[in-house]
């Protein structure tokens, strides 16, 4: 299930950890959108990898697909949005820092104890077990990223990063699909963040800024 | 060549709209001709499957028992809503709601609705059936804002953020079952079959886990509780044709998703999580449902709580793990689908008339609009469960199951269905008394259009026959879905 070099993709791994842990503690929107642009060629740069190590130009392609989507277009659609709104902060919590990070500790902690142990086995060799350990860490601190976020860019932000970690998961499975499908994979994420961007704008002309927290019309 | 006519008719219908400019004619004539000519071609469809007993198509679609009966209930939708959403445009145009462009936005989002849903329901492939289904969703999530207001973007905002992150988890469920097929030779190209020939080579305790993720992703969608958050708004908010729409037709393609894993799961050796799950979501979906019903003041809000009783209530019937109830729940898919369009056109032509949702600002509905006071108990009376409509058969069938298996499921099911009937009867008495105020009743007597009742009426008389009367095919297909799972 070695499809390339394991340090490479723990690399992968570590970036989207870290980036999702910092994704979850800081206020700024900018810094938001460059964990996320980071993120995004770390996993580009994994798939990449792997098309080189099983010569596969489907591979290349998905990267490159994931690169200027993810990495290049949602950035720039967001830091648009950031500076036309002048929306420096907003990226506020439900939890205080403290608080977070001692949820997002226990959420690695659960990723890493013995109670997933038999799904790593029934999954990976052992020598895969810390990038899966890794990725699901990954993969829960971004639902808690979700749940604890007031700000709707941090949820898209959320939403795009839990994407990115079961794209990993994939790849560390060895899941190859055709570049076709690939392609309508990508078109549809395209398409997700062009509407995703629509509705910021729609939020902040209608409630004046990006805190979901705000929003309560529908309480009857 | 059905398939390709069907999958065509919608993206040319799409085309036409977004270039037609300021006919409103134009735009109605095609969205009602493509929803015929959909018809048409599921029938076609339909036909060359009872003819053969499968249908395959380029090595990318194919057609059993279970998508030809899904696509012929979402067409009918498609094609009811299609022709009631003429007549109710026509009034808020006319009221100034909405103009020509929300109009023209409405139709052609629509199609591309109905495109994806064609899609999912004909591949073979889950990942694309993923993808068509988060395709619905990016198309109507424009369409709950359709009126632009607060309330209308933050359903909106809501459904877009609920619906992709359980969709997300769905296809982590989707990923983690078809690892296996990418690793035991099955040429790494996942489709259903695949997934189920590969069921021997996937590990049990990760299929479960696989499948926790799916029935939450999958069960977002269907709405069932404690999953069902955004229904209530979205419903509540979103323009009353694409309404009809959600609650029967996106709530069936649903359904057909989480029916498709539990054919894999069934295969995987995990029948008995399956059925405990969805024990436990029907239950809970039946008891919040017809609970929240019985308290609630807003009339579109309360059909979208009766959406989330029965998705409980199909839930149940496959959870009984028999037959009976894998028939009973299929017999209850059909007679909802077609019952809750009624139900929302009935809504949406009361609201054309009082202009608000808000049961208390509705009153003495039999005497301001006598033919949708008729029109709405008959939605009303066939989502009770009262003879000799349909869902009584289903339900008296689905309660009949549960005693032979689970009387204890059975006893308290049948508490909350007493419950929502109930909360339904409170409604209808409601809306249909009382004095109405001065300015409603002055236009007491005059119907909103023909253009608006039509299709209402035309679907409980379909309603009604399809009750007391089953086709041979039809009911042959659901005898064929049932040996599929039993």
């Amino acid at each position: 299930m070695i499809f390339f070099a394991v340090h490479l993709m723990g690399l992968v791994m570590l970036t989207l950890l870290v980036s999702v842990i910092f994704l979850n503690i800081t206020k700024r929107n900018i810094s938001a959108v460059i964990l996320f642009t980071l993120q995004s060629i770390a996993i580009s740069m994994g798939i990449f990898a792997a098309a080189w190590q099983e010569h596969s130009v489907e591979l290349f392609f998905v990267g490159i697909f994931t690169l200027v989507v993810k990495g290049i277009i949602s950035s720039v659609f967001f830091r648009r949005v950031i500076v036309r709104y002048s929306l420096q902060f907003s990226g506020t919590t439900y939890l205080n820092t403290p608080l977070t990070l001692i949820v997002v500790a226990l959420l690695v902690g659960i990723a890493y104890s013995q109670l997933f142990t038999p799904l790593y086995v029934a999954l990976v060799p052992p020598e895969l077990f810390f990038l899966m350990k890794g990725i699901l860490s990954a993969l829960f601190v971004t639902l808690f990223l979700m749940v604890n976020k007031k700000g709707a860019l941090s949820q898209i932000v959320g939403i795009l990063s839990l994407e990115n970690a079961i794209i990993l998961i994939a790849l560390l499975l060895g899941l190859r699909h055709s570049l076709q499908l690939e392609i309508a994979i990508t078109f549809d994420i395209t398409v997700w963040i062009v509407i995703a961007v629509v509705f910021l704008e729609m939020l902040y002309r209608q409630f004046g800024s990006f805190d979901v927290s705000t929003m309560n019309n529908l309480k009857e | 060549m059905f398939l390709i006519a069907l999958l065509c008719v919608p993206l040319v219908a799409t085309l036409i709209t977004i270039t037609t400019k300021k006919s409103y004619r134009l735009i109605e004539a095609v969205a009602f001709i493509a929803s015929v000519l959909e018809a048409v071609f599921v029938v076609g469809l339909a036909g060359n499957f009872v003819q053969s007993a499968s249908y395959q198509f380029a090595g990318y679609f194919a057609f059993d028992a279970l998508s030809i009966y899904i696509l012929i209930l979402i067409s009918t939708v498609v094609f009811f809503t299609s022709w009631y959403a003429i007549g109710y445009f026509r009034k808020e145009v006319e009221k100034e709601i909405v103009g020509f462009r929300r109009v023209r936005e409405f139709y052609a989002l629509f199609h591309l609705c109905v495109f994806a849903m064609i899609v999912a329901v004909a591949t073979i492939n889950p990942i694309v059936f993923w993808i068509a289904l988060e395709a619905t969703s990016l198309a109507s999530v424009l369409l709950v804002s359709f009126y632009n207001k607060q309330s209308g973007t933050e359903a909106a905002w809501k459904y877009l953020i609920i619906n992709s992150l359980s969709l997300l988890l769905a296809f982590l469920g989707t990923v983690l079952l078809s690892a296996a097929v990418g690793t035991h030779g099955t040429g790494g190209i996942v489709t259903w079959e695949s997934l189920a020939l590969a069921a021997h080579y996937i590990d049990p305790m990760v299929a479960k886990i696989a499948f926790v993720f799916i029935f939450v992703g999958y069960g977002t969608k269907v709405g069932w509780v404690p999953l069902h958050t955004w229904k209530p708004d979205v419903y509540s908010k979103a323009p009353t044709p694409l309404v009809a729409c959600m609650s029967s037709a996106f709530l069936a393609l649903a359904w057909y998703g989480v029916l498709r894993f539990v054919l894999i799961g069934r295969a995987i050796g995990i029948g008995h999580f399956i059925d405990t799950s969805f024990l436990f979501f029907g239950i809970c979906s039946v008891a919040v449902g017809a609970l929240i019903m019985l308290i609630q003041k807003n009339y579109k809000r309360f059909f979208a709580y009766s959406s989330i009783e029965h998705a409980g209530l199909l839930a149940l019937g496959f959870g009984l793990g028999n037959a009976f109830g894998i028939y009973a729940s299929l017999l209850h898919l059909l007679y909802h689908t077609l019952a809750k369009p009624l139900a929302f056109f009935g809504a949406g032509n009361i609201f054309l008339r009082y202009g608000t949702t808000k049961i208390a600002g509705v009153q003495g509905l039999s005497r301001v609009a006598p033919v949708t006071a008729i029109i709405f108990v008959f939605a009303c009376v066939t989502l009770m469960g009262l003879p000799p409509f349909g869902i009584f058969s289903s339900e008296l069938t689905l309660i009949l199951a549960m005693f032979v298996s689970h009387p204890v499921v059975g006893a308290v099911v049948l508490l909350f269905l007493v419950i929502s009937f109930i909360a339904t009867l409170r409604i209808g008495s409601l809306l249909l008394t009382g004095e109405p105020s001065r300015e409603i009743a002055e236009r007491a007597g005059r119907e909103s259009s023909h253009a608006v009742l039509a299709p209402a009426v035309v679907l409980a008389v379909l309603l009604l026959v399809l009750s007391v009367w089953l086709p041979l095919w039809l009911l042959s297909l659901l005898q064929g879905i049932t040996t599929m799972f039993s």
